[in-house]
């Protein structure tokens, strides 16, 4: 299908948009038409506000999701190679996972301020438990036969780790970081709009508390285009490190 | 006996919540930043007895119950349409590949731009919030029910409605019912952060009241309140799920 056909949808859900806030069907203060938002999204852009605010969101997300990726990959790991691991922190994991992280707010704020740290400290929080469980399962599914092979043929530990383990359960543990950007990016924002004196959410909600709701839109399409261009960025990085598997390809 | 292999299989819980007591009676930090976890228990205890505790987790249970409710009646059914047609297939794929990675955290301010602060906004926000997974799941799902199943079921005089309710949903629950857990998980995200944001009502609300008015140990009850909350829910999705998957195991 051509690249124009498969965006009909979206062109007719914007021209409608436009025509109808237009034609005055909506209350204009709530529906901006499309053709102000984005030309304010332009300017908002260009004088710096968004890309500022964008930047300070972005590092957060960046440190927590970084943290939970080099602390949690490990660990999961270890939790599948290793029955003791697995002992300890399982139960942790299992009852920490679908615990809504955002509750600790109040708790994060209270030890770390209002600044950046509390922010980190959630992302990390919320995004260390799909990452470490993906390993987990991911390790726990290799093959047997595999390990014993490679076990066999004289690989020690870290080899076989490096070698069999890894690779096998890397599908998994791509899922895991799909789940834990999504969760990252969720909560980073909602931090910011319940206390913070920057970042992307704290001028979604600024802007919608003083009814500027041109610019609440603008700040709503750049924290879209953000999750749509990460989610893009992950995927391409997932296919060229999946290129030797059957499942690389697939989204 | 049975309580005691309980307590050895989660020992780490057990030391963790030690470690919470000896941290907060060390005086390490202050009594209000950190309350012991015996404290919380009590405050717990205390909000439960006054019926306070009991209307929160209601009205928070409530709206992301039919929040979820509606967006997997609403998704499975869009799912189920376009696995069906072509068409509605074309015209939704490119709306929900765009949509799907939009962080649901930017809908808080729009819906309660449109909506107002109260039960329904939540509701609709948690709809949105986990809608668009579960229609994916659903869609992947039911296009990959096996097609010989679909035409057995018609050639042995089954209608459409009768042939999706008795094969293609059976067939395709297992990957629906995942995609429904992960909106589980996001769905409590989205509705304890909005409850913090606005409202009057709601575990969220209660964590966000007491944490201006100072309560903090009151915060710290609210807190594991929907810890275990949450955690239960997601037991009971999970024993729900093994019970609707059971004849597969049994199949197979």
């Amino acid at each position: 299908m051509s690249w124009l056909s498969r965006s009909t949808s979206l062109l007719l859900l914007a021209g409608s948009w436009e025509a109808l806030a237009r034609l005055g069907c909506f209350n204009p203060v709530l529906f901006p038409p499309a053709t102000v938002i984005a030309g304010r999204l332009v300017r908002l852009a260009a004088d710096g506000t968004l890309p500022a605010a964008a930047a300070v969101s972005l590092a957060r997300m960046g440190v927590g999701f970084a943290l939970a990726l080099v602390i949690g990959l490990p660990l999961g790991v270890a939790m599948g190679r290793w029955k003791p691991v697995e002992g300890f922190f399982g139960p942790i994991f299992a009852f920490g996972f679908p615990v809504p992280k955002v509750a600790l707010i109040p708790v994060f704020l209270l030890f770390f301020g209002l600044g950046h740290a509390s922010k980190i400290a959630l992302v990390f929080a919320d995004a260390l438990f799909p990452v470490a469980l993906s390993a987990y399962h991911g390790v726990r599914a290799v093959e047997r036969q595999l390990v014993w092979s490679a076990r066999a043929m004289g690989d020690s530990e870290p080899g076989l780790l490096r070698r069999v383990v890894w690779p096998a359960a890397l599908p998994s543990v791509f899922t895991g970081i799909r789940l834990g950007l999504v969760v990252a990016l969720i909560v980073v924002f909602i931090s910011e709009m319940v206390a913070a004196g920057s970042g992307l959410g704290h001028v979604m909600i600024l802007s919608a508390r003083n009814f500027k709701i041109v610019d609440m839109y603008a700040a709503i399409l750049s924290i879209g285009l953000i999750g749509f261009g990460l989610d893009r960025a992950l995927l391409g990085i997932r296919r060229r490190a999946l290129r030797w598997h059957e499942g690389g390809a697939v989204p | 006996m049975r309580g005691w292999r309980l307590l050895s299989r989660n020992y780490s819980l057990a030391l963790l919540l030690v470690g919470w007591e000896v941290v907060a009676r060390s005086g390490l930090f202050a009594r209000d930043i950190l309350p012991p976890f015996t404290t919380t228990l009590a405050r717990t205890a205390d909000l439960l007895r006054d019926g306070e505790l009991e209307r929160h987790v209601l009205f928070s249970l409530a709206r992301q119950a039919s929040g979820l409710l509606l967006a997997v009646v609403a998704g499975v059914s869009l799912g189920v349409l376009m696995a069906w047609s072509r068409r509605v297939r074309d015209f939704f794929e490119p709306l929900l590949m765009l949509t799907n990675p939009i962080p649901k955290a930017a809908l808080i301010p729009l819906f309660m731009l449109w909506f107002g602060i109260g039960t329904f906004s939540k509701i609709m926000l948690i709809c949105a919030g986990t809608v668009i997974p579960i229609v994916i799941s659903a869609f992947h799902a039911v296009a990959d029910v096996n097609r010989n199943h679909i035409w057995s079921a018609r050639a042995m005089g089954d209608g459409p409605l009768r042939t999706l309710v008795r094969v293609v949903l059976p067939a395709a629950s297992p990957q629906i019912l995942s995609g429904i857990r992960l909106g589980l998980i996001v769905s409590l995200i989205v509705l304890v952060g909005s409850e913090m944001l606005a409202g009057r009502e709601g575990l969220g609300w209660l964590i966000a009241y007491t944490m201006e008015t100072g309560a903090y140990d009151l915060t710290y009850a609210a807190i594991l309140t929907i810890a275990i909350v949450g955690f239960c829910y997601d037991r009971l999705f999970l024993l729900l799920m093994g019970r609707l998957l059971a004849w597969q195991e049994r199949a197979a």
